[in-house]
């Protein structure tokens, strides 16, 4: 059982669902953060939307324990629902808070390349990158988490892959 | 490039896009759902429409109430940047309810642990293992006490031997001594949101949402002796942090939400002249002195001039992650980190390090001294600012936050010293120990 997994007292369904969600929150945010391009305000927005949603339901949660994975996936959810409704911005390179650096060492330009690539990639498979690359989660885990079967889920990591490394390739290209 | 390799660079660069946590302001927001959106008033969409009108009355009864409740409050007093003008000490609001209405927490007693130089009287505060009932846990560095705070208090500040915490509604706020557990002072408003507090020797000082529903919020004095809450600043902004000098003399807010904004406004409060002076400066306040504030914007660090908000240093290209200062104003102990792809490019990194620094930055130059380092790999240190002194800090090992450790440790931390004036780290010189809840104060 996960430290933060604990049952709620008896009577206490605010203060257990306020602990389960605040020992969530930051990878949440990080999660919707990456899904959304960069965009940290609507990361923020989707968060709370996905959290309210998460209180709504919460008296169906008959495992705790799985708290993690049920509010990722409305995470998930919530940041799909932000890129339906408008199109995201992403974030431009050299924006303060992504941390470009004034360098053109190798290393820079190359994940300077990946990164760009990373931002245009389709959000789908952002979701499914930031999943695997930001969470760690296996296959299962995150096919449970988007509602997807376990190959679609190693169908879209294999094009999200193949996407970033033609990014660098072409980078290496013009470098040449 | 193989498989694996590009592996790594996309987890290092999805990582990076990613990074942060999550920003106060949505802990705040959602903290408040539960009781913002009563799982019951959720579910009136099913109501009958009899029980849908009961419900409905209520609330704009309630409405006329929050509103009546505003209309007692001081006006806004809203200053142009740079503006100075007096605050407004005297404006005293509902007196609050007696001692008795907050929940006792659970006392728990034992020997002291002799502490090095420079450590004594501290206490702390933290989520606590979270098997307990409460989620909050206070105590003395030296074990000599230890609280659990009831299961619908958070804290809001730590200090002095003290500690304030606001019910879950967020409208109450109850200040103890942590050695006896006794409560000091309280108070309540009701339909109001507490949002943030900084505990001075006589004070608290707390930002607070008169109406819930509305993000203007003001800055306030609770007087720990008297229980005489005053407005120093009348509610005109959302207000995103509260710091305290050391001195006690000087407070800083810091205006609306800037994690959308290059550009932070500042309010700075003079306590012993109640003057008030708004500045901008870039970044989110972090420490503040009685001259300076000291501000992190993801990149750099900068101090500015309280009495004219010029820069007075800037320290490029680190990663800030927490600090304090010390007693005397005049040095910021911190800990910072340095990532290769971003702010450590060209300095020689390895690809993929991570190195950890623990420095002390003078607040006069922002000259840097620094203590530890730990390279790429090792285990970090977590520097424990609340029960950090000005000549030895305290380190928690591995990195971890306070709560994981206690969970490690099964209510215990291992606690190394750093000694400031020589940079010797001593390894695992404290234990801090959670003990068993023996009764109610």
């Amino acid at each position: 059982m996960a430290p933060h997994d604990r049952a709620a007292a008896p009577g206490e369904p605010e203060a257990a669902f306020v602990h389960l969600v605040e020992a969530h929150l930051d990878a949440a945010y990080r999660l919707a953060t990456f899904i959304l391009a960069g965009d940290r305000s609507e990361a923020e927005d989707a968060v709370h939307d996905a959290a309210l949603r998460a209180w709504e339901h919460f008296g169906d949660v008959r495992d705790r324990e799985r708290f993690e994975a049920w509010f990722s996936r409305i995470v998930v959810n919530a940041c799909r629902d932000r890129i339906a409704k408008r199109r995201l911005r992403p974030v431009a390179l050299g924006d303060p808070d992504m941390g470009a650096a004034p360098d053109h060492a190798d290393a820079l330009v190359r994940s300077d390349a990946i990164e760009r690539a990373m931002l245009a990639l389709s959000p789908e498979h952002r979701v499914v990158v930031a999943l695997r690359y930001i969470e760690d989660r296996s296959i299962q885990e995150i096919a449970v988490c988007t509602g997807q079967r376990p190959g679609t889920v190693k169908s879209r990591l294999h094009y999200a892959m193949r996407e970033l490394r033609a990014a660098l390739e072409a980078e290496a290209r013009e470098v040449v | 490039m193989n498989d694996e390799l590009l592996e790594q660079q996309v987890r290092e660069i999805a990582r990076r896009i990613a990074r942060g946590d999550a920003p106060g302001s949505l802990h705040t927001r959602v903290a408040a759902i539960p009781y913002e959106h009563p799982r019951r008033q959720l579910a009136s969409r099913h109501l009958p429409p009899l029980r849908l009108g009961v419900a409905v009355a209520a609330s704009v009864i309630l409405a006329v109430v929050a509103l009546l409740l505003v209309s007692t409050l001081p006006p806004n007093d809203v200053l142009a940047p740079g503006a100075t003008s007096q605050a407004t000490p005297s404006a005293a609001l509902t007196p609050s309810p007696p001692a008795s209405a907050a929940p006792a927490p659970t006392l728990a007693t034992s020997v002291p642990i002799l502490l090095p130089d420079g450590l004594t009287n501290k206490a702390w505060a933290e989520m606590g293992p979270l098997e307990a009932t409460a989620p909050y846990a206070v105590g003395l560095l030296d074990n000599s006490a230890h609280l659990t705070l009831p299961s619908n208090e958070r804290v809001l500040a730590v200090g002095d031997g003290r500690v304030a915490s606001e019910t879950t509604a967020f409208d109450t706020i109850v200040v103890r001594d942590v050695a006896s557990g006794q409560r000091v002072a309280q108070y309540a408003q009701p339909g109001a949101h507490i949002l943030l507090g900084a505990l001075g020797t006589s004070d608290l000082y707390f930002v607070m949402q008169p109406v819930a529903s509305s993000p203007a919020s003001g800055v306030y004095t609770l007087d720990l002796a008297s229980g005489q809450v005053t407005t120093l600043l009348a509610p005109d902004a959302g207000r995103n942090s509260l710091a305290l000098s050391p001195s006690g003399k000087t407070l800083v807010s810091e205006i609306g939400f800037p994690a959308s904004s290059p550009v932070t406004e500042l309010d700075i409060i003079n306590l012993p002249s109640g003057t008030h002076t708004r500045i901008q400066v870039q970044g989110t306040a972090q420490v503040v002195s009685d001259a300076l504030v000291v501000t992190y914007d993801a990149r750099n660090l900068y101090a500015y001039l309280l009495a004219s908000g010029r820069t007075a240093w800037t320290i490029p290209d680190l990663l800030f992650d927490r600090g304090y200062l010390t007693t005397d104003g005049a040095r910021l102990v911190m800990q910072t980190g340095m990532d290769p792809n971003t702010v450590g490019a060209g300095r020689g990194l390895p690809a993929g390090a991570q190195t950890q620094h623990i420095s002390i930055a003078s607040m006069s130059s922002g000259s840097l001294r620094t203590l530890v380092t730990v390279a790429s790999g090792r285990p970090a240190y977590y520097l424990w600012t609340q029960v950090s002194g000005d000549t030895a800090a305290v380190l928690l090992t591995p990195a971890g936050f306070p709560q994981q450790e206690f969970q490690i440790g099964g209510g215990a931390l291992s606690a190394s010293v750093l000694d400031l004036a020589t940079g010797k780290v001593t390894p695992h010189a404290l234990t801090i120990t959670q003990a068993s809840p023996t009764g109610s104060p």
